[in-house]
């Protein structure tokens, strides 16, 4: 359209902030209303980009900005690094689910944060951290990616310091802080790596990184070390344990958020990084590996979610055991895992997002710490209905029951286990479907607790929360649904790219 | 001919339109102040319900008339491709199937389930949440013709969990009730309606998910190996049997997805989730028992079965046959297992729940059977295949007698509020319009001829002694002991529940229950009984309809892509009937036997209570043990939920001592020790001149050495 559309989203969603804050020292409802309105008009820019990604072709790159943008010499070689948006159909569809589920997250938080204090800096921190995630997917640039992957890390550390439960919210949010900074630390290297060996006109960009040529011992460490990166991100067993702290105590609305589609950023880039760039899939022996901790990851968190006797513990470890699915698709270095990962990106996001958030409202509805402990809970779902119909939803599309969402992706990720020749991929699918079994096993044990059995004389009073809250979650469950019916919806984009990557023609 | 190809879409398309429909119109009349308006407005709710499982009913029968005036049915791609995982490859398609199979299925799964949904119009009358109960019957019966009618494993897949979904939702209908006794402990004293339902449904939803898991294994790998899931591709080019063979996956493919049906028809080693479904209204359990859920897992059986004899018998993989002997034995184990437990159970609903997963065994172990059998040279040029027909024929019939069953035990439960056998009693006379029913029902289930339970499980006794003499395999013989065995038994606890309720003196509840209503047993409607005496009716002529409905349902071309003609399949029983009660199969003769062997001393113990059965189970110890032993269903029960709190118990142990205790102390170690570390390290800063200076000294003389040595 006017190839700006790109920049502009993203400027509205970094200078947003700054006006959102100083409404917020006037009037809080001047920040919240600010703060939806900013984002709304850069998703619907972002929506408009639409037109040019499918101008362009499906299975090809629309991008906009300057490949020189900072421009200098160091000793004989060049140094350029660019700023650039790129939108394909790879990007188009997880920047989307992310603007989704931003604006259902910034709308649950004018009902969720109502209470509490300095909430124009909140918003003004949000809508930096939703820049953030929405830059680290369109980055067209490995220096601009990693400033944008910081970027999505600091605002939530702010805001997990601040407003999350208390006592604690400091001291975890510091954890949080470092084990992504590490892993960070760990990515920022392999972009040293990959423009010294790979860019051999010193650019940044991602389209001029060419590794064919180079080693394989040195593809071989880039590899690790931004997978050990993302899989931080991701919270691949051993590294998860910042995880159910950090998500647990976060306030639920970025809690969804950083469940919901952070965490995924990290599913994308290593698609886009280690699968394209790197061609990690050439070295077999990796198959094995990332396949094994990939179905480890999603057991241990299954087992792990069901010992957990705090909704929002549960739903973290939970994250993790799906992580788990989108590892393994990705592991397995196949067209079939790599379109499931990328569906199951938009799925684990519409159904993670709602379960967090109906955590949030039992917070909201019953007390604070009341509302998350399971075994206090019990029998609201004649109280509260439409939270209990759409925790259903979101709870049978989390453990794979068609015809929703959950299950279209998953389906194409276990195909995936087999397609990748893996003599252990029968055993291997196996303990992942079986991990489904589990998945359905936790959600709906939390449904039974909460929402079902007896009803409780302490409840009597409990209610559905007002429509900021659980419009949001409607939207969400509906997707899950028209997604689950129409898995071409999202399929059509991502089966473009994922073609391009592996050379299907 | 084709009267309205639509028709195929149309009978699970309405079902599932109703299902909002309904409660829209309950959602709208709620809003209403009580009064006359509201209550019409109610009316129109359910009798729209009823209407759409009527609807699906009607289209159902005319896909029938298609199929038996055309030759074998057809298939019709609705989309080429539902969704595509893979640009350009793999499609998944979306498509209907008319075969006899899927529409025998789908007429008597929305016939009966009509039928119950009239019933149920009575029976749940003032029950405050009935939006739920529509919208979840109309899904039900909708998810389970579209199972049937799919033309491919994985469009049938999700009309399965869709079943599943609402047999969950329907069980835990009553979500908020609960006894005192601790749910864990059901096996201390056994309870149904009113049970803990939440933890009920939630208990057949993770047993059948077991069995689903296992089921989409093995669709994923046909996918993989076949490239298609489509039914009538699979069937006309048998090279993806070659290619899983040679793979090495061929038996561990066909047992997946024969254990989605071990899970859904509540088969051994997965039986121990249905016992408790009966926590859902009758109405439910009807449904489930009768028209869904559990005949899906047959379904799939049958519908596998000529993939599997074909690579059997045609292709030659020998392998193959321990499939077949997989799906008899365990068949022939449930039959004869839930048969047992079925004698000493002593809720109604409970008792018709065994003998629920007790005649699903039979069904297994006719196709089973069946399946070992070779196709048989009639010297006419064309082959029989035997035993293809005994396994569906016997699911049509018991969704005939088991749906009436329960409806019966609906009424009488209803009007006199218990449900344990013993409490009832002598209500003969009072129940007419039940009674009668309920015995034909009663006695279909037992196989007493000319009903139709008689005919069917006749041709599964046929075909295992066919097995047996004809082919020689010690199989046969190893079949049908148990299906005699738990026949036996099966007439022995009929008549045990017939005459507990029926016979015999009224017991001091149902006298109270009599004072509480003015000296008289409250009545059923005439929504209550009307569907007992259709299905009555049905089941009576159901066994003389039988040739007709064997000449239908064979009427497939499945085993087309054989080398040999294949005629019809004839099972012996045919030859019974064309000998006009020849003496050709001894197994006529055997069926009599077996009756009288377990019907004479249950008439004497529950119909005329000669003898005393609770008195002699009394004064012997050995058959108190027993009775303990049955009661508690084996122990298995227990034994699961030992192991599924042990293995909670792990989870929790493994959470607290290996997650936080092991994983997550490994960064407070790190980050303490880089602290402590730190501590250490800055007394070396003291800030004092002197010190510093020293240091620099100390520096430049071991910088000095380094570089006098070096060069």
């Amino acid at each position: 359209m006017f190839n700006f559309t790109l920049i502009i989203s993203i400027a509205i969603l970094l200078l947003a902030p700054i006006i959102v804050f100083f409404l917020g020292k006037w009037n809080d409802h001047a920040a919240k209303w600010s703060a939806f309105i900013f984002v709304l008009i850069s998703a619907v820019f972002f929506a408009l980009s639409l037109g040019d990604v499918l101008n362009d072709g499906l299975g090809n790159i629309h991008s906009e900005g300057w490949n020189k943008w900072i421009n200098f010499n160091l000793g004989s070689k060049n140094v350029t690094i660019g700023f650039k948006l790129i939108a394909d159909s790879l990007s188009f569809p997880i920047a989307a689910i992310i603007f989704i589920l931003s604006l259902a997250a910034v709308m649950y938080s004018f009902g969720y944060m109502k209470k509490e204090e300095n909430q124009g800096a909140y918003y003004a921190l949000l809508v930096l951290y939703i820049a953030g995630m929405v830059g680290v997917i369109l980055a067209g640039d490995l220096v601009q990616f990693y400033v944008f992957w910081e970027l999505m890390l600091i605002p939530s550390y702010f805001i997990i310091a601040k407003w999350g439960s208390k006592p604690n919210s400091v001291k975890i949010a510091f954890k949080y802080f470092m084990f992504t900074h590490v892993g960070a630390m760990a990515i920022l290297i392999g972009i040293g790596g990959l423009w010294a060996y790979g860019s051999a006109s010193g650019s940044f960009l991602i389209a001029n990184i060419n590794m064919t040529a180079v080693s394989k011992t040195v593809t071989l460490v880039l590899t690790i070390l931004f997978l050990l990166g993302f899989a931080v991100k991701m919270a691949i067993f051993p590294l998860h344990s910042w995880l159910p702290d950090t998500h647990g105590e976060a306030p639920t609305p970025i809690s969804a958020i950083l469940s919901g589609v952070m965490i995924e950023t990290a599913a994308y880039a290593i698609l886009r990084i280690c699968t394209d760039i790197l061609d990690m899939g050439s070295n077999v022996t990796f198959t094995w590996v990332l396949v094994g901790l990939a179905v480890f990851t999603m057991v241990y968190g299954g087992i792990m979610a069901l010992a957990q006797k705090d909704t929002k513990r549960l739903f973290a470890y939970s994250s993790i055991s799906q992580m788990g699915y989108i590892f393994f698709g990705l592991g397995t270095f196949t067209a079939f895992g790599a379109t499931g990962s990328m569906f199951h990106i938009v799925s684990h996001a519409l159904a993670k997002g709602t379960l967090f958030m109906v955590a949030g409202i039992l917070m909201t509805q019953i007390g604070h710490h009341k509302g998350r402990d399971i075994k206090q809970l019990g029998g609201l779902a004649y109280k509260m209905p439409i939270t209990a119909i759409v925790a259903l939803i979101a709870a049978l599309s989390l453990s794979g029951l068609p015809p929703l969402a959950g299950f279209m992706s998953e389906w194409i990720i276990f195909e995936g286990g087999l397609a990748s020749g893996n003599p252990l991929g029968i055993i291997a699918i196996f303990m992942a479907v079986l991990s489904t079994a589990l998945t359905a096993t936790y959600t709906l044990l939390f449904m039974k607790n909460v929402f079902l059995g007896p009803e409780k004389e302490e409840f009597k009073d409990v209610k559905d929360p007002s429509p900021y809250m659980w419009a949001p979650l409607v939207v969400l469950a509906l997707l899950t649904f028209i997604i689950g019916i129409l898995p071409n919806s999202v399929l059509t984009f991502v089966t473009d790219a994922v073609a391009k990557i592996f050379g299907i023609t | 001919m084709v009267l309205l190809k639509e028709a195929a879409i149309l009978n699970w398309a309405i079902p599932f339109a109703g299902a909002l429909i309904a409660p829209l119109i309950g959602f709208l009349a709620n809003k209403l102040k009580d009064g006359k308006a509201k209550n019409v407005l109610l009316g129109i709710r359910d009798w729209t319900a009823t209407a759409t499982a009527f609807l699906a009913f009607i289209f159902s029968i005319l896909l029938v008339v298609d199929v038996y005036t055309g030759d074998s049915g057809y298939e019709w791609i609705i989309a080429n491709y539902w969704f595509m995982p893979i640009q350009g490859q793999w499609a998944i398609q979306f498509g209907v199937l008319i075969d006899p199979l899927t529409v025998m299925i789908a007429s008597f799964a929305s016939g009966v389930g009509m039928l119950i949904m009239i019933f149920g119009v009575g029976y749940m009358k003032g029950d405050k949440h009935l939006n739920r109960y529509w919208f979840l019957m109309q899904l039900f019966i909708g998810g389970m013709v579209f199972l049937v009618m799919a033309n491919n494993f994985f469009q049938s897949f999700v009309g399965w969990e869709i079943v599943g979904f609402c047999s969950y939702a329907l069980i835990g209908y009553f979500f908020t009730k609960k006894n005192k006794q601790d749910p864990r402990e059901f096996t201390i004293k056994e309870e149904t309606e009113g049970d803990y339902n939440s933890h009920a449904g939630l208990k057949a939803f993770i047993t059948t998910r077991i069995g689903d898991v296992m089921m989409l294994t093995g669709i994923l790998i046909l996918f993989w190996f076949a490239k298609t899931v489509n039914y009538k591709e699979l069937m006309s080019d048998l090279t993806w049997i070659t290619t899983l063979k040679n793979n090495n996956v061929l038996l561990l493919t066909a047992l997946l997805i024969f254990g989605g049906s071990i899970g859904k028809s509540a088969q051994f080693p997965l039986q121990f989730w249905l016992p408790e479904a009966m926590a859902g209204p009758t109405t439910v359990s009807a449904l489930i028992h009768a028209a869904a859920m559990v005949k899906a897992g047959v379904y799939m059986v049958v519908r596998t079965f000529p993939m599997w004899y074909m690579g059997l018998h045609e292709l030659h993989y020998d392998i193959l046959q321990y499939y077949f002997i997989v799906v008899g034995m365990i068949g022939a184990f449930t039959a004869f297992m839930a048969a047992t437990m079925g004698m000493s159970a002593t809720e109604l609903k409970k008792i018709l729940a065994f003998s629920t997963i007790s005649q699903l065994g039979y069904m297994f172990l006719g196709l089973g059977a069946g399946g070992l059998i070779a196709p048989i040279d009639n010297g006419h040029g064309a082959f029989e295949v035997v035993g293809y027909f005994a396994g569906s024929f016997h699911m049509l019939s018991h969704a005939v007698f088991k749906a009436l069953l329960f409806l019966s035990a609906g009424a009488i439960i209803h009007t006199v509020h218990t449900k344990y056998v013993d409490e009832m009693g002598g209500l003969r006379k009072d129940m007419p319009k039940v009674f009668w029913p309920m015995l034909i029902g009663g006695l279909s289930l037992a196989g007493v001829p000319p009903l139709g339970g008689f005919f069917s499980k006749e041709s599964v006794f046929g075909v295992s002694w066919e097995l047996a003499t004809h082919e020689h395999n010690p199989m046969g013989w190893v079949f049908f002991t148990f299906a005699a065995v738990a026949a036996i038994m099966t007439i022995f606890y009929t008549i045990r529940f017939l005459g507990w309720s029926f016979f015999g003196e009224k017991t001091e509840h149902v006298k109270e229950v009599e004072k509480e209503n003015h000296g008289h047993l409250h009545k059923p409607g005439v929504t209550l009984w009307l569907p007992l005496w259709i299905l009555m009716a049905g089941t009576v002529v159901l066994g003389f309809l039988s040739p007709l409905v064997e000449n239908f349902v064979t009427k497939n071309n499945w085993f087309a892509a054989m080398s040999v003609t294949v005629e019809e399949t004839i099972v012996p029983y045919g030859h019974f009937l064309s000998h006009t009660f020849g003496f050709e199969p001894p197994t006529f003769w055997i069926t009599l036997g077996i009756l009288a062997a377990g019907g004479i001393p249950a008439i004497f113990f529950f119909m005329t209570r000669k003898w005393d059965s609770r008195a002699m189970i009394e004064k012997s110890k050995f058959l108190k043990g027993i009775n303990t032993f049955l009661y508690k269903r084996w122990y298995m029960n227990t034994a699961i939920y030992w192991c599924l709190r042990k293995f909670k118990r792990f989870a929790e142990l493994t959470y607290e001592y290996f997650d936080l205790k092991v994983i997550d102390r490994t960064n407070y170690v790190i980050a303490s020790g880089t602290m402590k570390t730190g501590e250490v390290v800055r007394k070396t800063q003291t800030g004092i001149l002197s010190v510093n200076f020293i240091y620099m000294l100390l520096g430049a003389i071991i910088l000095l050495a380094v570089l006098l040595f070096t060069i």
